[in-house]
């Protein structure tokens, strides 16, 4: 039995490892849409595992008493075939969680096949219960029974929380624009809720995306799914294209092979789209194509407010930037009125930064980092969206257009602006080269910035919904379940 | 608009940078990201030392008119290069350099550094070691590899032929094609 308990500690590291590092971190399955039913699964296998590990620390089954247990193992097994299917079903693994997990199945495999006898026979004795104790390892496994029951109880909130979050796009609109609108990237952060936007609009949606049964999962039935751009036929009408499509730049060091997926995503896909373009007859009005703020380049606080007249940095994302808005310019060539707009960080509680942040948060671990003077252009989901639909229609919009809230800050006052929306304190100070030590190159992001202002959107007309940062934050105290008493709104901050 | 105003190549070359012909120039001439496609013949050294460097070094297959691109990201001070054979891909590094005076490009691959001195051709631009360091440390010129590198320019298209065998053995590899760029 002592091999039996190291074969299950050894799980219970590894299971907390895949958790905090695979789930949490590099995939944040609780801010996923289609990570649903997973996490449902995640959330079942955490509460079985809760009193296996309790029971292997202090309690010898005999009899009736074993049998249920050996179920609960058995379901258990189930469970975990179940999420292997469901994860293989909607995402792609890496390399690493593959690793990981099925080092889990096999040391599991192992911990079966040395408990088994004991287990087996204990059942073929009279029904009973006889309290044990293996010294260390009995509290070790309470440990981990406590820690995969949390694991399960956040789990089972997130799952909860997503339902309410994500609306299916499966509402038809009674009156159609009789626009169609093609998007790339749209099963992205910003690409649903801009899908979800010209959908109630009444538009025809065309989504291209690499992965059509992923784009599915996310976006519905409702907009049409292609995998390549020869799925639309010539005599198809083509309004306005949408082009979103990009490897997230953030959560990955910047290698150099990281740096070339970066750019292939952006400029190769943004090539194809214009060639697939320039062998039409009919083309489309207008290219509303996306850049982001890193095309100015970053620094440590300088005070120089950059409009759309400023000049390009020289730094890997301005390269990227410039690269990709060039790509995309070349379709004015073609008779299409092309927006290039620069976007800041968008905060929605769906995805990007603001969804990597809450957690800790929440947890009131939220940081400044470095000195904090670097500034955050920043810009509410709502309003991008609102910008990105705007551009598609007006001619008004052409050549390059901040997407930035008239307000940048600072890091430090948006730390402190989060960490008063959550109603958490803000103490943490991350020294800026830790961050560098950890993340390498692309710890810029994060620890350097640019002050970017919308001018062009302003002089335009257009009129921004969260001017500042706590009107971004705003809702985040409005928050499903505030109903609730006060108790609930802790369980649910510290969950989820 | 620019962040990467003298490329690598214009710095190394100069006023003869101006004389090349224009697919050379626009390969060479990356002001921030540059995607290129085409096509390649290579060829791998048999003997058992060059498959073991070929393998120590990643080197793609042999194969013929392969698909190839070619990605070349033009930061501040040096272009990370990525050429891609048929899903088998090279990263180098090039940084401009001097010695004794004379502009070099220095190639970065994997552990290993060259010192490339760049002439002109009738049709291009011709390469050729006149340093190597591993980890550093500078490697005796017996042990250089011989390197018969030339890029030119053929119906609009950059062709390049690149041969490099060990100077006291065999072949290493042989890779010839084009790639435009948009």
């Amino acid at each position: 039995m002592t091999a039996a308990l190291a074969l299950l500690s050894a799980q219970g590291i590894l299971g907390a490892f895949d958790n905090l590092w695979n789930h949490e971190w590099r995939e944040r399955l609780p801010a996923r849409p289609a990570a649903r039913r997973e996490l449902r699964l995640h959330a079942i296998r955490g509460a079985l595992y809760a009193p296996i590990f309790l029971s292997f620390g202090w309690v010898a089954w005999q009899g009736a008493y074993a049998w249920v247990f050996v179920a609960v193992l058995a379901i258990e097994l189930g469970i975990t075939l179940a999420d292997f299917v469901e994860e293989d079903r909607t995402r792609r693994l890496s390399g690493l969680e593959r690793l990981t997990h099925t080092v889990l199945t096999l040391n599991y495999g192992a911990f079966l096949a040395l408990a088994a006898p004991e287990v087996i026979g204990a059942a073929l004795q009279p029904a009973g219960v006889t309290m044990v104790d293996h010294g260390w390892l009995s509290w070790l496994m309470t440990v981990y029974a406590a820690g995969s029951f949390g694991f399960a109880l956040r789990e089972a909130w997130a799952a909860r929380k997503l339902g309410r979050l994500s609306e299916p796009l499966s509402r038809i609109p009674a009156a159609a624009s009789g626009r169609t609108v093609l998007i790339t990237g749209g099963s992205g952060f910003i690409g649903r809720a801009v899908t979800r936007r010209l959908l109630e609009h009444g538009d025809r949606v065309i989504v291209l995306s690499r992965d059509p049964d992923r784009a599915r999962r996310a976006l519905g039935p409702v907009p049409r799914i292609v995998a390549a751009l020869a799925e639309i036929g010539a005599h198809e009408t083509v309004d306005a294209v949408v082009n979103l499509a990009g490897a997230p730049i953030f959560g990955r060091p910047w290698t150099m092979a990281r740096k070339r997926i970066l750019a292939a995503s952006r400029i190769g896909t943004t090539r194809d789209l214009i060639d697939w373009l320039a062998g039409r007859a009919q083309r489309p009005e207008a290219l509303v194509s996306a850049s982001a703020v890193g095309w100015y380049g970053t620094d440590r606080g300088s005070d120089v407010a950059r409009d759309e007249t400023a000049p390009v940095g020289g730094d890997f994302p301005a390269v990227l930037c410039n690269a990709w808005e060039r790509e995309a310019a070349s379709a004015a060539a073609l008779g299409l009125r092309v927006c290039r707009l620069r976007l800041g960080v968008v905060l929605g509680r769906e995805g990007g930064m603001l969804a990597a942040l809450l957690p800790t948060a929440r947890m009131g671990l939220g940081a400044r980092i470095g000195d904090g003077r670097q500034w955050i252009s920043w810009i509410d989901c709502e309003d991008a969206v609102e910008l990105i639909v705007r551009a598609v229609a007006d001619p008004l919009f052409t050549g390059p257009i901040n997407a930035t809230a008239p307000v940048p800050v600072r890091q430090a006052e948006f730390a402190a602006a989060l960490a008063r929306a959550l109603g958490r304190p803000l103490w943490l100070r991350l020294p800026r080269r830790a961050l560098e030590a950890l993340l390498g190159e692309s710890a810029a992001l994060l620890s350097e910035g640019q002050r970017v202002v919308p001018r062009r959107a302003l002089e335009i007309g257009f009129v921004f919904r969260c001017h500042e940062i706590e009107d971004a934050f705003r809702d985040l105290a409005r928050r499903p379940g505030a109903r609730h008493g006060a108790a609930v709104r802790l369980l649910d901050d510290l969950l989820t | 608009m620019t962040m990467n105003p003298q490329p690598l190549f214009r710095k190394a070359l100069g006023r003869l940078f101006h004389l090349l012909p224009d697919p050379v120039k626009r390969q060479h001439g990356a002001l921030d990201i540059l995607l290129s496609a085409g096509r390649c013949d290579i060829e791998r050294g048999l003997a058992w030392h060059a498959r073991l460097i070929g393998w120590l070094f990643s080197f793609p297959p042999a194969g013929r008119n392969l698909p190839t691109r070619v990605t070349v990201i033009a930061e501040r001070d040096r272009e990370i290069w990525h050429r891609d054979f048929d899903g088998n891909g090279i990263f180098t590094v090039l940084e401009p350099a001097t010695k004794a005076g004379r502009p070099v490009i220095v190639e970065r691959f994997g552990i290993v550094t060259f010192d490339l001195a760049l002439a002109e051709t009738e049709r291009g631009i011709s390469l050729s070691v006149i340093d190597m360091r591993a980890l550093g440390i500078r490697v005796p010129r017996p042990l250089w590899p011989r390197l018969k590198a030339e890029e030119r320019a053929e119906a609009q298209r950059f062709h390049f032929d690149i041969d490099i065998d060990l100077g006291w053995g065999p072949k290493l590899i042989h890779y010839r094609g084009w790639v435009v760029s948009a």
